[in-house]
């Protein structure tokens, strides 16, 4: 009989997600987190764009990192959480690569700058990144929480208050986090999510979709050479992420706008 | 209503009234689990599942802890007519903390360590009639007192891993501690100016094993189906019985002692379950307990229903419900029986939880009754009917981490 069982569940889809109860689900969508969590989030990414920083330096370039930053703030008021400060800046990194870190730090290799033809396909690097973020990946994947705020949450805050404890757990998930930025990388399905929306972004903002095909053609490129090895340990299969673009594309047919290659070489490719 | 007479030595038999071996589902573990009436087979994934089936903690959203207390816990237990047409009247109170579980779940697998007070009875008992003239010897004075103190507590370690998307497998081991203490001494004084008297003083402890093995699928979506095997095993079991008595007639007491190490049989004990959830909102469950003793054992098996139901109201609030059955494993009562009681107890629950971010608070209750039939004399077939209810106010509290 248990066999006949086991052959059964073959065909059915996640088990856990039908498990999972509302509250939970709540969570896990993102409509409920209070502003505890957020400042939690703002306060861990804060740590954790430092310790990507004492690795990794920002570059020297005043005028690039002016430009990205100009660039992706004008985004986030677009299309990032209302409730964050975004912050992007240019690591000296050679490798190609970007971090969204919670709490808005989003932070770019030199390496990826560098492999950028226009500010379209910029663009398409900070709105995927501002994706992460804003959809809570990182947060979601490390149960990131604040303190909360209730009376039921006093229970929480006397196990898990600013004390030695809660600072050790802190810098745990911080080095977690680490491992999940530059070694184990988010699910799949997260950077599909975050391709989506950055191709959105694109279009809304009036940028040329198609840079976002040039970028993943570039990306193959690199991979192929060995020359992205985080970036393919991290990430989907770029004819995967390819195709979401071309279906896209096939949809939108006048998603064609401005890639801005003048305005990005001046600023980025000096 | 029939009277049953009170002849000498035919003095009242302390039976069981709570924490007892006649029956299976006595405390119900975890607020969640027994708010739905312990149809918690096929869920069981927070930290009670070490108790109700380990292979479920493999889908607890995340590691936790969790206590429960049935906060306030009565049973009141009335044998009718029982004293020259009086009912004999036996109450049981008392404040129990009965559980507590940590999960802490790794990337392949989820482990626990648990807690419980499996059963308790704190019963307590001053009682005097007088005049009591429809006795086969009138009595001007009857007093009862009785103390009794039965615990059974489990603890252990739990272990679960998924066997694939959509299959668990887990297992707990608990140590099996049970702890039994009876005092009771009665007088009788007769108007013919002879007395009666027994002082008795019980104490049993067993110690033993509990394994649990649990099997949990998914053999459709929104389907879950749970099955756990379980048995305790004594290791060592010790009775120690010293009695006084002084009959109706005789001038003297009499002294006597048992001393027995023989171990009471434990059933075999399958329980089943279903779930199905039909949404984040609601989730609809039933068991069906199967109880299994040796054929030596003069237990009858026992086969339990129960279903529950759990409903959010919103991501915050949620209603619980459910009903069970506690039927009784003793055979039905016969002329060469004695001191036998058998009950059958229908139960229903109720509560209440809210939740927040990391933490719920859940608030129940759970109520059963039953009615039956009780050899209540010493050395005595005779029946009296009896009824018996119980009322357990719950909290207990989850935090996930």
């Amino acid at each position: 009989m248990i066999a006949g069982l086991l052959a059964l569940t073959i065909s059915v889809t996640s088990a856990q997600d039908f498990r999972m109860r509302a509250p939970k689900v709540a969570q896990l969508n993102g409509a409920t987190y209070s502003a505890a969590d957020v400042k939690a989030e703002i306060e861990f990414g804060r740590g954790l764009a430092a310790r990507i920083l004492n690795t990794y330096p920002l570059v020297g370039d005043v005028v690039m990192q002016k430009y990205v930053a100009t660039l992706g703030a004008g985004l986030a008021a677009q299309v990032g959480r209302p409730e964050l400060t975004f912050h992007f800046a240019v690591i000296d990194s050679p490798d190609v690569n970007a971090y969204a870190c919670p709490g808005g730090y989003i932070l770019l290799t030199h390496g990826l700058v560098k492999l950028l033809a226009n500010e379209a396909e910029l663009v398409g690097v900070l709105a995927h990144e501002i994706a992460h973020v804003n959809e809570r990946h990182v947060v979601k994947k490390l149960k990131l929480k604040g303190k909360g705020d209730s009376a039921v949450d006093g229970l929480g805050a006397m196990i898990g208050g600013a004390t030695a404890s809660f600072r050790v757990a802190i810098q745990t998930l911080s080095a977690e986090a680490m491992k999940l930025l530059f070694e184990e990388g988010l699910m799949a399905s997260e950077e599909v999510d975050a391709d989506k929306i950055a191709i959105r972004a694109l279009h809304a903002t009036g940028h040329d979709v198609n840079a976002w095909v040039t970028l993943l053609e570039k990306l193959r490129k690199n991979l192929a050479a060995g020359q992205a090895k985080v970036l393919a340990k991290t990430h989907p299969k770029v004819e995967d992420r390819m195709q979401l673009v071309h279906a896209y594309l096939k949809n939108n047919p006048n998603a064609a706008g401005r890639t801005n290659e003048q305005r990005f070489t001046r600023y980025a490719h000096p | 209503m029939r009277t049953l007479k009170l002849a000498p030595l035919a003095l009242l038999c302390a039976l069981t009234a709570r924490a007892d071996m006649d029956h299976q589902k006595n405390t119900l573990i975890g607020g969640r689990a027994a708010t739905m009436a312990g149809a918690y087979t096929a869920i069981s994934d927070d930290a009670s599942g070490a108790f109700h089936n380990p292979a479920g903690l493999a889908w607890a959203t995340s590691s936790s802890f969790s206590g429960s207390a049935n906060a306030y816990s009565t049973t009141d237990t009335t044998y009718k007519a029982a004293i020259d047409g009086r009912d004999w009247q036996r109450e049981s109170a008392n404040l129990k903390p009965n559980f507590f579980g940590v999960v802490q779940k790794t990337k392949n697998q989820t482990f626990a360590f648990s807690y419980a007070l499996t059963d308790s009875l704190v019963e307590h008992q001053d009682q005097i009639w007088q005049n009591l003239t429809g006795t086969v010897d009138p009595i001007d004075l009857y007093v009862l007192n009785l103390h009794t103190e039965d615990n059974t507590y489990l603890v252990g370690p739990s272990w679960s891993r998924k066997l694939n998307d959509k299959a668990s497998f887990g297992a707990s081991l608990f140590y099996h501690y049970r702890v039994y203490r009876r005092a009771q001494s009665q007088f009788l004084q007769y108007t013919d100016g002879d007395d009666e008297a027994s002082y008795n003083n019980v104490t049993k402890k067993e110690k033993g094993l509990r394994p649990k093995v649990g099997l949990m699928l998914t053999p459709k979506d929104k389907w879950s189906v749970g099955v756990t095997l379980a048995k305790t095993h004594l290791v060592t079991a010790l009775t120690d019985a010293q009695e006084n008595e002084k009959a109706k007639g005789n001038a003297t007491y009499s002294f006597a002692q048992t001393k027995s190490r023989r171990k009471r049989g434990t059933p075999l004990e399958l329980e089943t379950g279903v779930a199905y959830f039909p949404s984040a909102f609601l989730v609809v469950s039933a068991n069906v307990d199967y109880y299994y003793f040796a054929a030596d054992e003069a237990r009858d098996d026992v086969m339990n229903l129960s279903v529950g139901a759990e409903w959010f109201l919103s991501e915050k609030h949620a209603l619980r419900g459910g009903l069970y059955t506690n039927r009784t494993n003793t055979p039905e009562l016969t002329s060469v029986s004695r001191n036998r009681e058998h009950i059958d107890l229908y139960g229903l629950t109720a509560g209440y939880t809210l939740y927040s971010q990391q933490s719920a608070i859940t608030f129940g209750t759970v109520a059963s009754r039953g009615e039956g039939k009780a050899q209540i004399y010493t050395g005595s077939a005779a029946k009296a009917d009896v009824s018996r209810t119980t009322l357990d106010f719950l909290i207990s509290a989850d935090y996930g981490f």
